[in-house]
């Protein structure tokens, strides 16, 4: 009985950190981790450091949240005019542009709204508005979803509230799984839909529109405002990531022989 | 991307944070059901109401109200256990202590009235009777765990969010099969879901035979 | 004596005791009978402190409640041998182990007390209470579940202890026990002594 009680304590304690730091908490969106990027680079990172990375992989919005709560060391998500309020705002140092892809529509392959045929931005929102076809909104304070926001404001368009404008709340896979089964119409970044098994009732209907320019920015905590921070560690990652062999991992990163991510040379 | 040592890793988690939460969660449990069913106070009636009423807390809710408690910004934040198993133990132990009490105050209020009129008559003393009580009802013991630790492994959202569902050191099998389903693996998390009721199943078994073992 | 004078209880709005007046007498067995459900358990608990009455007075040289008996024992999750002596150990008693060669225990002591008959568990209940050497018995409903052999055992078990003269009050079902071994037998109807007579003289009355 007493062994069991002592086993207990021990596990308990080491399963705690009593030790200083060793590792980086990375608070982050998911699309760089459910593609497998961030654990791919995380891997190497370490060897090469011995720093582990370990990353908080939650929506924009609250990656954002936790970050100015303390809870991490490094803020990386999609969302630019968020991120350099965030610096503004003192929370993080500064904003480096990380990575970039962009987003796309998608939708059934029949494309009965004639998605594809849209000349301009305008038009595809245009489309949607009206209301005769179903798109899946993630609605979820992520960086896509406050993409989709921007479209509609940029194009002095209210956010549709007709039947067929359907909110999911969920993440970037899930919604797609709803427009595959529902044959509806969503928007996607490009690397969730790369790396996305489901495909094959959907197809991309438009894309390469420079207001779809989807970039990520990595920041590191502010030391001033969260002494505790890993500060030292964070630059060490974001340098790594932004000059040096990170940046040559971004960039061969692929599923499929495809390419999800790019860098500003 | 999804390897056979993460999916260890990740059995091993979920066996430690729920092990231990069930454990903690089991013996304080039982001398705070032991405590509140014995003694008589104003206020008895609403305290067993209220915790009644906790063991409806759904796991977001347990996991963040911990989260608040341990973040940076938090009043334990001084403490820097969030995003580690400790955290996702407090958490799961939120969740699983109003149902362990639940069930242990109402056995013991069934049982112990007329274990008090009989055993006082042979001269036992209220310590005695508790020292009785605990000592020779086991298949209660049994049930309340197997009970609790079967709402502590299956629960998905308060160690995910204390815990942070960090790959190899906070990732659970619970958080994984999420996971693996919100990356569009349905099969995969379907396949995870199998191994975690095995698991169960296991463990339920091994339980029920340390209950025959008793008999 | 006892003295039970205007005795009444009431539990949940239910009247279990009607307004009860008698004397118990010391010394002698006193057997109470009655239907399911008329008072009967209700008022040997009262008798033995168990209860307090809803009203009435209670006359007696008791302090506190003495061991009883109960119609449903306590009954522990482990071997007979332990369930006789557990209470024992507990107050650090001398432990008399007679009573439970008395009832032929001893070849199923090591057993778990899950796999014994009715039987079986009554004659371990009746041991038990035995083993604390009363000067007074209380015994509710004693001989439910006993086979015919030791319900014999049991009838010769009191005769003997009523030549201690000791004062035994028993709740029973068989009027061919209570009349071996009553010297008074009180007849219980919904809460009310319906007979309380001698034991000669209470079944010529209660057929009439």
């Amino acid at each position: 009985m007493k062994v069991i009680k002592y086993i207990f304590i021990f596990i308990f304690i080491t399963s705690s950190e009593l030790f200083s730091r060793e590792y980086l908490v990375v608070q982050s969106t998911t699309s760089t981790v459910n593609t497998g990027l961030l654990d791919m680079l995380s891997n190497y990172f370490q060897k090469e450091t011995g720093i582990e990375v370990r990353t908080i992989a939650v929506g924009t919005g609250t990656a954002i949240s936790n970050a100015k709560n303390g809870d991490g060391d490094v803020l990386l998500v999609h969302s630019k005019l968020d991120e350099l309020k965030f610096v503004e705002d003192g929370y993080g140092v500064e904003r480096y542009e990380l990575m970039y892809n962009d987003f796309i529509f998608v939708g059934p392959h029949d494309d009965p709204a004639k998605i594809s045929n849209a000349k301009n931005i305008k038009d595809v929102m245009k489309i949607i508005n009206f209301s005769k076809f179903k798109f899946i909104s993630r609605d979820d304070n992520s960086g896509t979803h406050k993409k989709e926001l921007s479209l509609w404001k940029n194009n002095n368009l209210s956010l549709p509230d007709h039947k067929n404008y359907i909110r999911t709340g969920t993440g970037m896979a899930n919604t797609l799984n709803i427009a595959s089964e529902m044959q509806a119409y969503t928007f996607t970044d490009r690397g969730t839909w790369i790396s996305f098994p489901n495909k094959k009732d959907l197809k991309i209907l438009y894309e390469n529109d420079e207001s779809l320019h989807n970039p990520y920015g990595i920041i590191a905590v502010s030391p001033k405002k969260f002494p505790h921070v890993e500060y030292e560690k964070s630059l060490k990652f974001i340098e790594w990531l932004t000059q040096g062999k990170g940046k040559d991992l971004i960039k061969s990163f692929e599923i499929d022989g495809e390419r999800l991510f790019f860098v500003n040379e | 991307m999804l390897t056979y040592e993460k999916i260890f890793d990740a059995i091993f988690i979920s066996l430690q944070v729920s092990v231990i939460s069930t454990i903690l969660s089991f013996f304080l449990s039982i001398i705070f059901s032991y405590i509140i069913a014995i003694n008589n106070f104003t206020l008895k009636r609403t305290i067993i109401a209220f915790i009644g009423s906790l063991t409806s807390i759904p796991p977001v809710c347990a996991g963040l109200i911990v989260y608040l408690l341990i973040s940076r910004s938090g009043p334990l934040g001084w403490m820097e256990i969030l995003y580690t198993p400790s955290a996702m133990i407090i958490a799961q132990f939120l969740i699983i202590f109003p149902i362990m009490t639940t069930l242990f105050v109402n056995y013991i209020q069934d049982e112990y009235p007329r274990f008090s009129e009989e055993l006082t008559s042979y001269g036992a003393s209220k310590r005695d009777l508790i020292y009785l009580l605990i000592k020779n009802k086991r298949t209660i013991y049994m049930t309340v765990l197997l009970i609790g630790f079967g709402r502590a492994i299956s629960e998905y959202g308060a160690a995910a969010i204390v815990g942070g569902s960090i790959d190899q050191v906070t990732r659970n099998m619970t958080s994984m099969i999420a996971l693996e389903t919100s990356k569009g693996n349905v099969l995969t998390g379907v396949i995870l879901g199998i191994v975690l009721i095995l698991l169960s199943l296991i463990i339920s078994f091994i339980i029920n035979i340390l209950k025959k073992k008793n008999d | 004596m006892i003295k039970l004078t205007n005795i009444s209880f009431i539990k949940s709005q239910n009247i279990i005791l009607n307004d009860i007046s008698c004397d118990i007498p010391h010394n002698k067995t006193t057997v109470i009978m009655g239907k399911n459900g008329s008072g009967k358990t209700t008022f040997l608990k009262i008798l033995n402190k168990i209860i307090q009455p809803s009203s009435g007075n209670l006359q007696t040289n008791l302090e506190k409640p003495i061991p009883m008996l109960f119609q449903s024992p306590i009954i522990f999750e482990n071997t007979v041998e332990y369930n006789y002596l557990v209470l024992h150990k507990i107050k650090k008693n001398e432990i008399n182990k007679n009573w439970f060669e008395v009832f032929d225990l001893e070849k199923i002591k090591y057993q778990n007390v899950n796999t014994l008959s009715g039987g079986e568990k009554q004659k371990l209940f009746l041991s038990r209470f035995m083993s604390y050497n009363q000067k007074n018995l209380f015994l509710d409903e004693p001989n439910q579940n006993l086979d015919l052999e030791s319900e014999k055992l049991f009838v010769d078990l009191l005769l003997q202890e009523k030549q201690k003269n000791k004062t035994i009050v028993l709740t029973l079902h068989d009027f061919e026990i209570a009349k071996k071994l009553a010297d008074f037998i009180i007849y219980l109807d919904k809460g009310k002594i319906h007979l309380f007579e001698e034991t000669s003289l209470f079944f010529n009355k209660f057929n009439s």
